[in-house]
């Protein structure tokens, strides 16, 4: 029984570029929505659609219809639906396939740290951090820029760091100061809580995932038959799941970022257990 | 894995830039094509297909008002129709009762005057016939009265004589 390592094993050389499993699969996976792209176009009509446009369409509002009990808003769910549903048809992409036989089982020797050893081929994508981590940045960036364009660079930044308020309320009352000061502290905080953002997003996926690889693993090694069998439907939800999870959160940042601030209050949000918050369609409410 | 990555944490959780790079790429291109090629136009035949369900919603509506009017309308039309022909019709009758009438007074006068165009004529032969009979009576008086008295008589006392027979018989 070989343990997955936590790093995707390089498998080939592209020059100086080291191709590894997971990439491998990654690129399985973007040719997928390629291929799906490609299908959606090729019969593209606004008159009766055919059964795949149908189904494709039917996806579509479902999860607009979810975006929209987010953001409580449709043109806005329009403008983040893009990002939002690739999210989750990428991740759930990738996820389920890491249970499609072969994947993680059909291996190559290679020279892993000066030793020759089998390496799987194709190991699901999200099992590298790489992959979660590029999701999570991008997601994070995004919604500071959604931010700046929604609601302007300075209001944007006075969310963070609140001169903007800081500076208005010294021609108030000695008590505003102080709650400006307070909210200047709560800014820093918040700062950090972006980059926190981006570990609790890429480290939830890749822990879920990498955690089931090495679930199903020890369950094949020790009984071959039927025993894995429920792990690997558990394996099939937890993708589901988390696919939902990482978008959903990702929705959420988008709204909360992309909303003025009313007065002096400030909107936050815990980010720590995704599971619960991401199920819970007004949370960008909590304060 | 580089000798480099792994002194730090993230590289100790195979965290590579060249992969990360790789992996955003990744994302990047799948995110620009589904937003591209599947999320742009489909949303757009969505729209398309909605607004052209509202028009013929709407167009139907419009067509089911217009059939409508377009039943009353010829209902009234033969409505009238009917109302008119009734009415040509009626006055015809008054018409054909009327000439009727006219021509029945026209008959009866024509033969009131036929019928007294023939009195008169019966009249006046009646009369001739009174006055030639005179005169022949009166011519056979004369000479019968010649017969009986001889022929005494000159042309003067003749011509008297018939005058006064004349006048007698008259």
């Amino acid at each position: 029984m070989t343990i997955p390592p936590i790093a995707a094993e390089p498998i080939a050389h592209l020059g100086s570029f080291t191709v590894t499993n997971s990439l491998l699969t990654a690129w399985v996976a973007v040719g997928l929505f390629i291929a799906l792209a490609f299908l959606v176009n090729r019969k593209l009509t606004s008159g009766a659609p055919g059964r795949f446009q149908s189904a494709v369409e039917a996806l579509l509002e479902f999860m607009l219809g979810y975006v929209d009990q987010v953001t409580g808003d449709r043109a806005k769910s329009r403008k983040f639906l893009p990002l939002v549903g690739t999210l989750f048809l990428f991740i759930l992409a990738c996820n389920w396939m890491g249970s499609i036989p072969g994947v993680g089982s059909v291996t190559r020797t290679v020279l892993l740290e000066g030793k020759l050893e089998n390496a799987p081929i194709f190991r699901p994508a999200n099992a590298d951090l790489n992959m979660t981590l590029a999701m999570a940045l991008l997601t994070v960036v995004t919604s500071h820029l959604v931010g700046i364009i929604s609601i302007g660079f300075f209001a944007h930044w006075n969310k963070f760091i609140a001169l903007g308020t800081f500076f208005k309320s010294l021609r108030k009352k000695p008590m505003d100061i102080v709650v400006a000061l307070v909210e200047m502290l709560v800014g820093v905080i918040e700062l950090s809580a972006e980059v926190a953002k981006i570990a609790s997003l890429s480290l939830r996926l890749f822990g879920n995932i990498f955690a089931g690889e090495v679930l199903i693993t020890v369950m094949y090694s020790l009984v071959a038959y039927v025993v894995p069998l429920p792990f690997t439907v558990l394996e099939l939800i937890v993708g589901m799941v988390q696919a939902t999870v990482f978008s959903m959160l990702a929705l959420v940042y988008l709204t909360i970022l992309s909303e003025k601030p009313h007065g002096h209050e400030e909107e936050h949000h815990e980010d720590e257990m995704g599971e619960a918050h991401g199920l819970a369609p007004h949370a960008s409410e909590a304060s | 894995m580089t000798p480099e990555t792994q002194t730090s944490v993230l590289g100790a959780l195979g965290v590579n830039w060249k992969l990360f790079v790789a992996q955003l790429i990744n994302f990047g291109v799948v995110l620009f094509v589904m937003w591209k090629w599947v999320y742009t136009p489909l949303l757009k035949a969505i729209d398309a297909r909605s607004a052209k369900l509202d028009k013929g919603l709407k167009d139907a509506e419009a067509a089911a008002a217009a059939r409508t009017g377009a039943e009353k309308s010829s209902e009234e039309a033969i409505l009238s129709a009917r109302r008119e022909a009734q009415r040509i019709l009626e006055e015809a009758q008054k018409q054909a009762d009327a000439q009727r009438a006219e021509a029945k007074a026209k008959t009866r006068e024509e033969l009131k005057v036929l019928v007294t165009q023939g009195k008169e004529a019966l009249a006046s032969e009646k009369e001739k016939m009174v006055l030639e009979a005179r005169s022949q009576i009166a011519e056979l008086a004369v000479m019968a009265a010649a017969k009986a008295l001889g022929e005494k008589m000159t042309d003067a006392q003749k011509k008297a004589l018939l005058e006064s027979a004349a006048k007698h018989a008259a």
